[in-house]
């Protein structure tokens, strides 16, 4: 039972540290070979960067919904998948474009192959690539240089030296378990009681492991990491759950790397595995050692704890070790029912999802994680009545302005609309269960969308799907409703995409403009046992501040509540 | 196509998400 999260934890943290010194070789060199410098238009200042930045990302959301627009018409459409809704394809395009993958549709039922390829993995490999540049960004401001880099290098560096070898090897590793790479359309077959079966299949191996090592979490079929065709085995599974997990952890050493500053960031290493240990073991203590309290009546042996929507060829830890991980780092992906995880166990992925910094997604997480730094560092300044400083630079108002705008946007973004949706019918008349329970489904859904994660707890009637649902007057009430879910969390899913990327990149902008404060006694060090607390406390009081009372209200309430979501 | 005014609004939309975007990096700028 905790073997396998010792496992999955011990290898990733192993494989970290060199990927982390080839991100910090790949990434932080001079422009070299013809096709870089070709990319390369020029130094960028800060502001450059973020509007060339953004400018990709429009080409992207343009060509994104182009594609699913036209799919239809398209080539690679062997099952001859037809129109999607206007707002699904709305809520896929931002949802895609912002390495969310929050799939308000079912992938083998309305994507095409050419939708699968051509728009969810060319994204699934462009999006991580943005985050890692962001994150170059804030180290190069950090670091002092005279310009933060150019973004189209960046993004070609990310893409062609860091997600494509890696991806090969994942995905060479996952054809070796059994995951299928075809493009040949659905298998029709006989079943043992000679019924007739379809056996949806196609370009599974390349697309998982890239939705697994960029934090994209999109899956090839609606199960996502469920599903026997996505994630046959427990090895498939171990390597599916070490590829979430190993490219954010190597950024935090690329950061120490760069900055050379590895103390530091040994530090903040240490507290972020401290969080996702918590996290795994609060997972696996409330789920995996505790029975389902909704089946306790049943005559049902539940010595291996909470096993409904659960997937045993992975062992009984699995899924609560997959939630943990999936959404600290921002990734989405699920080999088990998140909806069914006992009520308390529902708090590892919220919790996750709530901080989103603890690893996070790759290059956002550690910039999310910046941002608590920052506030760490201004609040333990504050305590000793000194000007806080981080890394020799004074932080003052303007950065805790930013710093705050990044930080609060989330919780924003997340516990207004959740608000707004419990009492407005579009809300409570699309979840599936009544009471607190149904208001985790809602709140699941708007921090899935904001943290980036993509990740369902399900249970919730959040899309139209096809063109076909959408003009057909029987579903005229839930099309109603979930027309309001696709545009509401495809905005929320934009804004927080981006707001925390820009304002910490012009905070770490507004430092590097500041002129070096010499070294003293009096200086907070940042590489410190005791500037580790103080950043461990700073992230848990930030967090519980924010997000405690709507714990309450949903699985805490659902815990102590009447069966059949209770004691 | 009978919906194809949904879909151009669905498209604007997004643009014009991003395009608050942009005047977000200006707004970062004057903080």
């Amino acid at each position: 039972m905790w073997l396998l999260p010792l496992l999955i934890v011990f290898v990733a943290v192993v494989l970290s540290i060199p990927l982390g010194r080839y991100l910090t070789k790949v990434l932080d060199r001079p422009v070299q070979g013809w096709l870089e410098k070709w990319l390369d238009t020029g130094a960028q200042n800060w502001k450059q960067y973020c509007l060339a930045m953004l400018s990709f990302n429009v080409l992207v959301f343009v060509i994104g919904f182009l594609v699913l627009f036209l799919q239809p018409w398209l080539p690679l459409n062997p099952d001859n998948k037809g129109m999607l809704a206007p707002t699904t394809i709305f809520n896929t395009a931002a949802s895609f474009l912002t390495n969310t993958n929050l799939q308000h549709y079912s992938g083998e039922v309305h994507l095409s192959y050419f939708s699968q390829l051509f728009f969810i993995c060319w994204k699934q490999f462009v999006t991580p690539a943005i985050g890692l540049a962001a994150l170059l960004v804030i180290i190069r401001a950090l670091r002092g240089d005279s310009d933060v880099g150019n973004f189209y290098v960046d993004l070609w560096r990310g893409v062609a030296y860091v997600f494509l070898p890696l991806s090969i090897i994942v995905g060479v590793l996952l054809l070796a378990g059994g995951v299928p790479m075809t493009l040949e359309g659905a298998a029709a077959v006989k079943t043992l009681a000679g019924g007739d079966q379809t056996i949806a299949r196609g370009p599974v191996a390349a697309i998982v492991a890239i939705k697994q090592l960029g934090t994209n979490g999109g899956g090839f079929f609606g199960a996502n990491s469920c599903h026997p065709l996505e994630n046959p085995s427990f090895w498939t599974n171990i390597v599916e759950c070490v590829s979430i997990i190993l490219v954010p952890m190597a950024c935090v050493f690329l950061f120490g790397n760069m900055l050379k500053a590895q103390r530091h960031a040994t530090l903040l290493f240490g507290v972020m595995l401290l969080f996702l240990a918590t996290f795994i073991i609060w997972g696996i203590a409330t789920d995996t050692l505790q029975p389902n309290p909704g089946l306790h009546s049943l005559p049902l042996d539940q010595s291996n704890g909470n096993l409904e929507g659960k997937e045993l060829r992975f062992g009984p830890s699995a899924g609560p070790t997959w939630s943990a991980i999936t959404t600290c780092t921002s990734n989405g992906s699920v080999n088990c029912m998140h909806d069914s995880l006992n009520p308390l166990a529902g708090l590892t992925p919220l919790s996750g999802m709530w901080l989103n910094c603890i690893f996070g997604g790759v290059g956002v997480g550690l910039i999310n994680f910046f941002v608590y730094l920052i506030v760490a560092v201004f609040l333990a300044g504050l305590m000793v009545g000194r000007t806080p400083e981080y890394l020799g630079k004074k932080v003052e108002a303007r950065e805790m302005k930013l710093a705050m705008l990044a930080l609060l946007i989330h919780p924003l973004m997340i516990l207004a609309p959740t608000g707004i949706a419990a009492i407005s019918d579009w809300g409570t008349g699309a979840v599936n269960n009544p009471g607190p329970h149904g208001l985790s489904e809602m709140l699941y859904e708007f921090s899935s969308a904001s943290a980036n994660n993509g990740s369902g707890f399900e249970g919730l009637a959040d899309t139209v799907g096809t063109a076909d649902d959408f003009r057909n007057p029987e579903k005229a009430v839930s099309n109603g409703r979930a027309v309001v879910w696709d545009i509401a969390t495809g905005l929320v899913m934009l804004i927080c995409r981006f707001v925390p990327i820009i304002a910490p990149i012009a905070l770490a902008a507004s430092l590097a403009a500041k002129k070096r404060t010499p070294f003293t006694t009096g200086t907070l060090r940042t590489e410190t046992l005791t500037f580790g607390f103080v950043l461990l406390g700073t992230i848990i009081l930030v967090g519980a501040l924010l997000f405690l009372p709507v714990a309450a209200l949903g699985p805490v309430a659902e815990h102590l509540g009447p069966l059949p979501f209770g004691k | 196509m009978d919906f194809l005014p949904w879909y151009a609004a669905m498209f604007i939309l997004g643009l014009v998400a991003l395009a608050g975007m942009i005047a977000f990096v200006r707004f970062c700028e004057r903080v």
